[in-house]
């Protein structure tokens, strides 16, 4: 949907390896073991290519985690980069190697930590404060006002902890149980570097931002094969002596999740292209937006039998509710923008300009 | 007037530049520009945009993107949308920014060019307005049910019927009228496409008052209308085609310009709007889609032009524009507590306008409904079901 005859960026990835990792990357990650996920993603050059053409082979990566389902904790990868990258001061190879990320959650009217369990094995751990979203303070504007005292305490935007030991959450059961999350309620010991002091705001933005981006291509991934269940269905399920798909409520419902959809997934190449972190904010809401769509028009569509364990539908479904919690869902998000523009902290800016160029790269297979 | 070379402005660079020298220009001579006046009335207006356009022709700026057989210096059709948009941040209006001339010019350029060369510069020179007579009646959404008659007389046509909804009707020179050609159950099939003049004997307009308070749409009534057949735009019976592009270049430019000005209406209520914390999530809601629309414009920019967009996907983009604008006024009449309904004074004409203008957002131009249906049918395949 986002595609264009346009080229690709000076020094990213050339189109023809492009189109080859698109198929590199889905088949590592559709392994029959959701546990080498992870292998197989690093033995296809994702670290590599993360570090050539992050544009792309983001939208490559996270576009099969959404479809397929199965996650290789890639998004610690794309926020440690971006620390790694911002943040050479804090200690020679603090952020190199295996770094596991504890992104933080509100769970209720606590704040707990989650890592993906793909990462369980790593002995570092970039530990985000809460400014990764959970009270969606990113910007010293409050919204939330817990999430402000928190912001504005003494907390840092984020430490690198040197485990003394194997990460040792318990595995959070929650929607999802499929994604493999361990909850953390403290950080873990072990030597630490903070990321502190004037200079850590932009770091945190920019890695946030990237993060956002990430998990909006996956959302977006998976309202569309939530969209293509839903049309599988229309096409074949008859009532009346009519396929359900020729009714004009049927295929409104789903032309409206085209529509959710489309923009996402345009807001979200759009934030990649542009690298603003008001624009992977509302990328991230667009696409938390996106998926809430495709889930409530598409469950209606199916009707009963996606409301059974025998569909596929509640994966899809599942997957997104807790996406959209990860980095800041779209209500709190919509809420921060919404204090920004009102306080004057943002105008209402024109995020990204003609001649800004998506990537050709981002073609549908 | 700027002269330039074709070459000056190729590419991601030349696009870039082209906005420098552009807002530079704006800069220093956008006091040659008049701004929409406060509630003067619709002619006043016109006349406003008329001026303005015969001044950015003169100046150059309106030249880019545009074809040398229009009198344009060519280059990309993505100039045309950067100039709309930046006049349009600065509350500058010109002629040929609105859909009327994104849409008619382009097809004509292509389907009939001596036309084009003919009465497209006027056009954009700022002498003589071109209207859309599509709709009729009885033909809304349905378009291929057109019955305003062009019948054969040899070297002329006489046509007999009555159009609706065209937009500054009687401000216009010409008109683009798409005509039954063919028997009357022809359908797509027997219609032609045909440029007609407004002054020609049997032409009649009577303007509609809208509920906005302007009468920008009127009816057109043709009365044994002598039409000669050197006007027709494209093939004999070949104007669905031609509507069809033209509702797809309406998309381009047109959207481009029109989510700046969203963007740009949003700043204004945050300035004039006593907003308080309760209402940050519509605000975020609003400023999100209003980016969303954005973003899914400056794609759908691109993809045209390189040619990989197909009209009905376009769709997507009618139906975000129009669901953006009413959030958008909405939380106006929200925020403005009272003003769009009681207040008196330009600021609340001004918004109240807007706040009953964005009513009609999701039915010209193609209802919602019916962009659904096509999304179902074209971009979705469930057509032919059952």
């Amino acid at each position: 949907m986002s595609g264009t005859g346009a080229q690709a960026e000076p020094g990213g990835l050339d189109p023809g390896v492009v189109a080859e990792l698109r198929r590199t990357f889905a088949a590592a990650l559709a392994h029959d073991d959701p546990d080498r996920s992870r292998e197989e993603l690093l033995g296809a050059g994702w670290l590599e290519a993360l570090d050539a053409d992050e544009r792309a082979s983001v939208a490559l990566v996270f576009s099969a985690q959404g479809r397929i389902r199965h996650d290789a904790a890639a998004l610690d990868d794309v926020v440690v980069s971006h620390v790694a990258r911002r943040w050479p001061e804090a200690a020679p190879g603090a952020v190199a190697g295996e770094v596991a990320v504890a992104y933080p959650v509100s769970v209720g009217p606590e704040h707990h930590h989650v890592v993906f369990r793909a990462h369980r094995g790593a002995r570092r751990l970039l530990w985000l404060g809460s400014g990764f979203g959970a009270g969606g303070v990113a910007s010293g504007v409050a919204s939330g006002v817990a999430g402000a005292d928190r912001a504005a305490g003494s907390e840092p935007a984020a430490e690198v902890v040197d485990l003394e030991a194997e990460l040792d959450g318990r595995a959070i059961g929650g929607v999802d149980p499929d994604l493999g999350l361990i909850g953390l309620q403290v950080r873990p010991p072990g030597r630490s570097w903070r990321l502190d002091g004037p200079g850590a705001g932009p770091v945190r933005e920019e890695a946030l931002a990237a993060g956002r981006v990430a998990l909006s291509h996956q959302l977006v991934a998976g309202a569309q094969a939530t969209l293509d269940l839903a049309l599988s269905h229309a096409r074949s399920r008859r009532q009346f002596g009519t396929p359900i798909g020729s009714f004009q409520a049927v295929r409104h419902r789903l032309a409206d999740t085209l529509v959710a959809l489309s923009m996402a997934d345009a807001a979200t190449v759009a934030a990649a292209t542009t690298r603003s972190p008001v624009a992977a904010a509302a990328a991230k809401a667009l696409a938390g937006r996106a998926a809430a769509v495709a889930g409530r028009n598409c469950l209606q569509v199916l009707g009963g039998i996606g409301f059974t364990l025998e569909h596929e539908f509640h994966r899809y479904f599942r997957r997104g509710l807790v996406l959209d919690r990860l980095l800041g869902d779209q209500k709190s998000i919509e809420r921060e923008l919404g204090g920004r523009l009102r306080t004057g902290d943002v105008g209402a800016e024109r995020l990204v300009n003609l001649d800004d160029c998506p990537p050709a790269v981002l073609q549908p297979a | 007037m700027r002269r330039v070379s074709d070459s000056e402005y190729e590419g991601r660079e030349g696009l870039r530049r082209f906005r420098v020298d552009l807002a530079d220009w704006l800069a220093e001579h956008g006091s040659d520009l008049v701004p929409l006046g406060e509630g003067n009335g619709l002619a006043e207006d016109a006349a406003r945009t008329m001026r303005n356009q015969r001044v950015l022709w003169e100046a150059g700026w309106l030249r880019y993107g545009w074809p040398a057989l229009v009198g344009g210096s060519g280059g990309s059709p993505m100039l045309r949308a950067a100039v709309a948009e930046e006049a349009a941040g600065r509350g500058l209006l010109y002629e040929t920014m609105f859909a009327v001339a994104e849409v008619l010019l382009p097809a004509t350029i292509a389907a009939a060019p001596d036309l084009a060369a003919e009465y497209g510069r006027a056009f954009l020179d700022g002498s003589g307005r071109w209207c859309q007579g599509f709709s009729e009646p009885d033909a809304g959404s349905d378009l291929a049910s057109l019955r305003c008659r062009a019948v054969d007389h040899g070297d002329h046509w006489v046509v007999t019927g009555q159009k609706i909804w065209t937009s500054y009707a009687q401000f216009a020179s010409r008109i683009l009228l798409l005509a039954r050609t063919g028997r009357p159950e022809s359908r797509h099939r027997g219609i032609t496409a045909m440029l007609v003049d407004m002054d020609w004997p049997g032409v009649t307009v009577r303007p509609l008052a809208g509920m906005n308070g302007e009468d920008e749409f009127a009816e057109i009534f043709f009365d044994e209308v002598h039409v000669p057949k050197d006007r027709m735009i494209g093939e004999l019976n070949g104007g669905w085609g031609l509507a069809m592009d033209i509702l797809r270049s309406e998309r381009g430019a047109i959207f481009w310009m029109l989510s700046a000005s969203l963007a740009d209406e949003l700043d204004h209520l945050l300035a004039a709007a006593p907003l308080d914390a309760a209402d940050d999530e519509a605000i975020g809601h609003a400023f999100v889609s209003a980016v969303g629309l954005r973003a899914r414009s400056w794609t759908t920019q691109h993809r045209m032009e390189a040619g990989t967009i197909t009209t009905p996907e376009t769709s997507v983009d009618k139906i975000l524009m129009a669901t953006a604008e009413q959030e958008l006024y909405d939380l106006a009449r929200s925020a403005l507590g009272g003003l769009v309904e009681l207040g008196e004074g330009p600021a609340a004409r001004r918004w109240r306008a807007g706040y009953m203008y964005s009513r009609a957002a999701s039915i010209y131009g193609g209802t919602a409904e019916i962009q659904r249906n096509i999304l179902a049918d074209q971009v979705l395949g469930l057509r032919g079901l059952g």
